[in-house]
């Protein structure tokens, strides 16, 4: 699956013209709809899906199915995941299709586990305490700095506290006394206001990297593709 | 528009069916012909069809139709509690929905809050504007290429790189697809050069397919340097996302499956002879576009060893990741818009990645963002007018 083309070979020209008219076709969409950027969009979702299955025999299955030709000995459990892989196939077949549950409850049970162990290990816990952070000046070395530290702490303590009540939604303004409701609104309001501007962030730097995107397909078409090679 | 023949509400002209009362639009209620005899009279004065199950029937206009007082209230024995004010309302409000439900509502059209697109001259005017901030390196030159000051993430790459010690191997993965490697590449180009600088091994792999060919990419780039086949090897696609990641940790061979290519890598490869996996390594560099890749590699990888973990990904991911390097779970976090800039501008090949483009586009931006805001203004001052 070298896809490293010789350089000035011809089906190195020949893969950069075809890349070029297609990113043609792709941009023809400033000008709105048309056939062209069907054709194109099609063909990458299709060279998309080949190239993945593809992938899939070259780097998943056929590996471990020369080794346990090869060898089969050591390489027994090779054979019940791949028996595993074949139960998927009975889902083709409905008398049959109840079978697929077995491999499909092992994948995705083991999925859970692992993914729930990793978010808690990973980011839940070390997350909720890099938010305890000291607000005391003191405990920053004092001056200046600790003040400094101590407000970004503060400011930190405050954002956090912020975004979770922006999500009790209607709970605070039914249940409670009423200070303690104008306040929770009020962080509500707060919050509510730091997810906007983190998603105004979110945003800008998505434009950042479309904008990346952009440049560096004109990269390829008059550099790249001029001169003979790509980025 | 047509009325409706039953509520005489307006409907769209080709609608069967009344949307507010359900009754056809084609059929016209029959009604018998109103004469004096056939109608009666209630108490309000107006004249309605009699009902036809009424055993009066027929009779109407012989009797008078006087309002029937209601029904004197008996008398309650002493000290049987009375009802109060409210009591009565709400019983007779309880009689009132019992004897008549109140009419079901006609479901209401949903509203349609259109939102008004940009005209297209301001469409058109956008494109240039992004297409002139793309092309102003042509012209510029790249001038403000020489203010380019590396950010905080940068410098922490750096440092991270440099500390690391030849024995132990550093893993590469390569985690991105070609739509942000013009954002990546070059960034990943430039860290590859301070690796290659340290002495020390790279071991490439991906967890996402088309990360493969990226990374064959960056090798052949590599190769064209000069630089020594054995200081890198390419292990190819791992998979199995998160619980692949978890296997890769101890060893990478069971987690690969001993791919026939992969073990003709380990053998060519001395960097695995001193790790086995993941954990063994001397540093994880992921360069990947999409944020919650990033997140596996810190909750499966970066939590479970001590090799530093250091992150290039897109601006559009970086926000999502900075809580991780702000809390030192990633050791150094780079945005490739803005990282790769240094490396790019070192490049002796003519490129379009300048920092003039970056600010142009900004200045863009600044210019849709002010033409929304008091474009906008204008419009709903127009509106109001």
């Amino acid at each position: 699956m070298n896809v490293v083309l010789p350089e000035g070979s011809l089906a190195q020209t020949l893969g950069l013209w075809v890349a070029a008219l297609l990113t043609l076709g792709v941009l023809s969409y400033l000008v709105g709809d048309n056939p062209v950027f069907r054709l194109t969009q099609y063909l990458f979702v299709g060279v998309s899906a080949g190239y993945a299955a593809a992938l899939a025999w070259t780097y998943v299955l056929a590996p471990r199915l020369a080794e346990l030709i090869r060898d089969p000995g050591s390489a027994w459990p090779q054979a019940i995941a791949l028996a595993l892989g074949a139960l998927m196939l009975t889902r083709a077949w409905k008398p049959l299709s109840p079978l697929a549950r077995l491999p499909l409850a092992l994948l995705l049970g083991v999925g859970a586990a692992v993914a729930i162990g990793g978010a808690l290990r990973g980011t839940l816990v070390p997350q909720v305490a890099a938010s305890m952070v000291s607000v005391a000046p003191v405990d920053y070395g004092g001056g200046l700095r600790g003040w400094a530290y101590a407000l970004d702490a503060a400011t930190l303590l405050a954002a956090t506290i912020a975004v979770l009540a922006a999500y009790q939604y209607h709970a605070a303004d039914r249940t409670g006394p009423a200070p303690l409701r104008r306040v929770a609104s009020l962080l509500g309001k707060g919050g509510r206001a730091i997810i906007t501007i983190v998603m105004a962030a979110l945003l800008a730097g998505a434009a950042l990297s479309f904008y990346s995107a952009l440049r560096g397909q004109f990269d390829f078409l008059l550099f790249g593709l001029l001169g003979g090679r790509g980025l | 528009m047509t009325l409706c023949p039953h509520c005489k509400k307006p409907n769209r002209d080709e609608a069967t069916r009344c949307i507010w009362c359900g009754q056809s639009m084609a059929a016209t209620p029959a009604e018998p012909p109103a004469t004096p005899t056939n109608r009666v009279q209630d108490a309000a004065g107006e004249r309605r069809p009699p009902p036809t199950d009424d055993p009066l029937a027929g009779l109407e206009g012989l009797l008078p139709a006087v309002p029937i007082p209601p029904a004197p209230r008996p008398a309650r024995a002493d000290g049987e509690p009375q009802p109060d004010e409210r009591e009565i309302r709400d019983a007779e409000l309880l009689r009132a929905i019992a004897i008549e439900p109140p009419p079901l509502e006609p479901p209401r059209p949903p509203r349609m809050v259109a939102q008004p697109l940009p005209p297209l001259r301001v469409r058109w005017m956008l494109y240039v504007l992004v297409i002139a901030a793309v092309l102003i390196p042509l012209i510029s030159g790249g001038q403000l290429d020489g203010l380019i000051r590396p950010l905080p993430g940068q410098a922490a790459l750096a440092e991270s790189l440099a500390d690391l010690v030849p024995e132990k191997p550093v893993l590469v993965a390569v985690d991105y697809g070609p739509s942000a490697a013009a954002e990546l590449d070059a960034a990943l180009n430039g860290a590859l050069v301070q690796l290659e600088g340290a002495s020390v091994q790279a071991v490439f792999l991906s967890t996402r397919p088309e990360g493969v060919d990226l990374a064959r990419q960056a090798l052949s780039r590599l190769e064209e340097a000069g630089t020594p086949p054995g200081a890198y090897c390419h292990l190819g696609y791992l998979a199995g996302d998160a619980a692949g990641l978890r296997l890769a940790l101890t060893s990478l061979s069971a987690a690969l499956g001993r791919a026939p290519e992969a073990g003709a890598a380990q053998e060519a490869c001395p960097a695995l002879l001193h790790a086995s996996g993941i954990g063994e390594m001397g540093a994880v560099l992921v360069i990947t576009d999409d944020g919650h890749v990033a997140r596996r590699w810190v909750e499966q990888v970066g939590a479970r060893t001590d090799a530093p973990l250091l992150i290039i990904t897109t601006a559009a991911s970086e926000p999502l990741l900075a809580p991780y390097a702000a809390s030192g779970q990633v050791r150094a976090l780079v945005s490739g818009a803005y990282g790769g800039l240094s490396a790019a501008s070192q490049d002796p090949r003519r490129t379009l990645y300048s920092a003039d483009g970056f600010v142009a586009l900004w200045a863009a931006l600044a210019g849709g963002f002010a033409w929304g805001l008091f474009g906008r203004r204008d419009k709903t001052e127009r509106l109001k007018r």
